[in-house]
């Protein structure tokens, strides 16, 4: 092998990803252990990555902070020219009241308590007042002289939206969906209550919590609701490509093909190529692709700890909390079989599992489990130890508020 | 990285001809001859097994382990064609991080009887001052090269693949990351001749 070869085909860096054949990679070995100068570049590269990689959670959260930034500045656009085509439009249906006061659909009362909470109201914009939460849709809607009220049922599988605009016959109000600041009037549910925006402002890269306020049976206070909110919010765990050839101790207990030189043989062989598309479905954040795929990788190898772990925090970013506790109860079955790395307390997946599953817990208003788990995350070793003990603090100071209130509840 | 010159054949067989000699020394029981094998090829050993196991304390103790394993060789004789010393060197190296990695076994039953070898302080020191260089290089690049660094080194993607997702042409990712792989290496080329 000559030095040419190493600059040209950039070998460094395919070596240290584990992109060279074995022939290739003994070739490299051999070479860099004659020549100090490529010696230095392998180390070079080397060092970089590693650096890289420890980094590799802040370079990802810094550049999803300037992708959000460029949302939200066109997001801030739009909702300016609504507000902007919603003005016009209260203007109009006022011109042409006063022209023609007997034919026209007057504005409720109410109205003016709508526009009162417009976003030109002088309040700071906050969580609990934001437009979106007090606005009228109907209301704001029936100042146009040409929406009368649907005759439609408001009800059933389907109902309308109550309204229909410009007279039309025949055609259901359901498809005049009337959008205002991203929500529209349309029923999410079935035969049941119109579905509300959620009031609070989840920070980029959160979810919030599927219905923290409706299926906890602990909860008494508004503060306590908060708190829970906050508490069962989901941070994406990292993932960090380590290369198709990874041989850390961890990934080694997991695709022994991989280690052996013999993949697609072992059922986590047939699961990898499943998993790695799922992770990179995963770091774009495309949550419900990585929930597929992962769910294919799960069927060729069950007890893949890496596989069940994202495909219960997948859906845990998807407001799956019920769906996500059997995959990561999985890891932790899994885990809890293997003595040798319960023994050693080796397992990297145990303390995410059960911290994650506490998250699932506290979302579906299990807080007796929620704190076993998070007992559990804080007393093992890793980098969630100091979270899982701040949450468990905080989770006990709830449950300890709320037992005086709630003396019937089913999780003492 | 294209900027340094390759190495002229010649450097090579010279490199050769050192070999040679060193492994007749190393056979005829000289122990000075040991310990400058130990310094020739310490790094490189480190650097296979680093990239073989990507642990490092694992690849610490295997460079050890490799190195001792060597020596035992050399002095009994073992290696037939001392011309082809590099690839006897890998070679073990190969095998006893294989071993390794499937027995997990992080020490081997090698031992040398009075001069086991040990960590260099000033290899150690040497390789925080490479780290903390790094990181500085790192800290001056702008976001956009660290992401490129990332999603290439890191992540594995190829430069296509970047470039699709930063919304940047293929050529401008090529040249971004080359230039700041290239920073680094000549720093590094720097302080290693310091």
């Amino acid at each position: 092998m000559q030095c040419q070869e190493l600059h040209r085909d950039e070998l460094a860096e395919k070596y240290l990803n584990g992109q060279l054949d074995p022939a290739a990679q003994d070739g490299f070995e051999v070479h860099i252990l004659e020549c100090v100068r490529c010696l230095r570049q392998v180390e070079a590269v080397q060092t970089l990555r590693q650096e890289l990689d420890e980094r590799a959670h802040q370079i990802r959260a810094y550049s999803q902070v300037e992708h959000s930034r460029f949302h939200w500045k066109w997001v801030t656009v739009a909702t300016f020219s609504l507000v902007i085509c919603g003005l016009g439009a209260i203007e109009l249906g006022r011109m042409k009241s006063s022209k023609s006061a007997g034919t026209h659909v007057s504005a409720p009362a109410s109205a003016a308590s709508s526009a009162s909470s417009s976003p030109s109201s002088s309040a700071p914009l906050t969580a609990d007042n934001r437009p979106v939460n007090s606005r009228n849709y109907i209301n704001f809607t029936l100042n146009e002289s040409r929406v009368t009220r649907d005759k439609a049922l408001s009800t059933g599988s389907s109902p309308g939206t109550g309204l229909n605009l410009k007279g039309q016959k025949g055609q259901r109000a359901r498809s005049n969906l009337v959008t205002v600041d991203g929500a529209d009037a349309t029923d999410n549910s079935v035969n049941g209550v119109r579905s509300s925006v959620s009031p609070a402002v989840a920070p980029s890269g959160e979810v919030p919590p599927a219905s923290a306020k409706s299926q906890t049976p602990e909860i008494g206070s508004d503060e306590t609701a908060k708190e829970l909110f906050r508490l069962g919010t989901v941070q994406p765990p990292p993932y960090t490509f380590s290369g198709f050839a990874s041989s850390s101790g961890h990934r080694a207990s997991l695709d022994p093909g991989a280690l052996s030189g013999k993949p697609g043989r072992s059922p986590n062989s047939q699961a990898r190529p499943f998993f790695r598309d799922a992770m990179d479905a995963y770091v774009d954040k495309r949550y419900a692709d990585a929930t597929d795929l992962l769910e294919q990788a799960a069927k060729a190898a069950p007890n893949a700890a890496d596989v069940n772990f994202y495909l219960g925090v997948c859906r845990l970013l998807q407001a799956k909390p019920t769906d996500s506790i059997a995959p990561l109860q999985a890891v932790l079955v899994n885990v809890n079989a293997n003595a040798e790395a319960k023994a050693n307390d080796t397992s990297p997946w145990a303390q995410a599992a059960h911290f994650y599953l506490a998250k699932a817990y506290i979302q579906i208003g299990d807080l007796a489990d929620a704190e076993a788990q998070l007992q559990s995350a804080a007393t093992l070793t890793g980098r969630l130890s100091a979270e899982a003990s701040s949450e468990l603090t905080r989770l006990q100071a709830v449950r300890a508020r709320e037992k005086p209130q709630s003396p019937g509840s089913p999780n003492p | 990285m294209q900027e340094e010159p390759p190495v002229a054949a010649a450097t090579m067989s010279e490199a050769n001809a050192a070999a040679v000699v060193l492994a007749q020394r190393i056979l005829a029981g000289d122990r000075s001859a040991e310990d400058e094998l130990v310094s020739t090829y310490h790094r490189g050993v480190f650097v296979i097994a680093m990239a073989r196991t990507r642990d490092r304390d694992a690849a610490l103790d295997l460079t050890q382990e490799i190195l001792i394993a060597i020596l035992k060789a050399l002095r009994s004789g073992q290696l037939r064609e001392s011309a082809k010393l590099a690839a006897f060197i890998q070679g073990a190296a190969r095998n006893l991080i294989n071993n390794y990695l499937r027995t997990k076994a992080h020490h081997a039953e090698v031992e040398l009887d009075d001069e086991a070898y040990s960590a260099d302080p000033v290899e150690e020191l040497e390789s925080l001052e490479r780290r903390r260089l790094v990181q500085r290089e790192l800290e001056s690049f702008s976001i956009t090269d660290r992401q490129i660094l990332l999603l290439s080194l890191v992540d594995g993607h190829s430069l296509a693949e970047v470039a699709q997702r930063l919304n940047l042409s293929h050529e401008a990712v090529r040249a971004r990351k080359s230039r700041a792989v290239r920073k680094i290496t000549k720093k590094f080329a720097r302080m290693s001749q310091t």
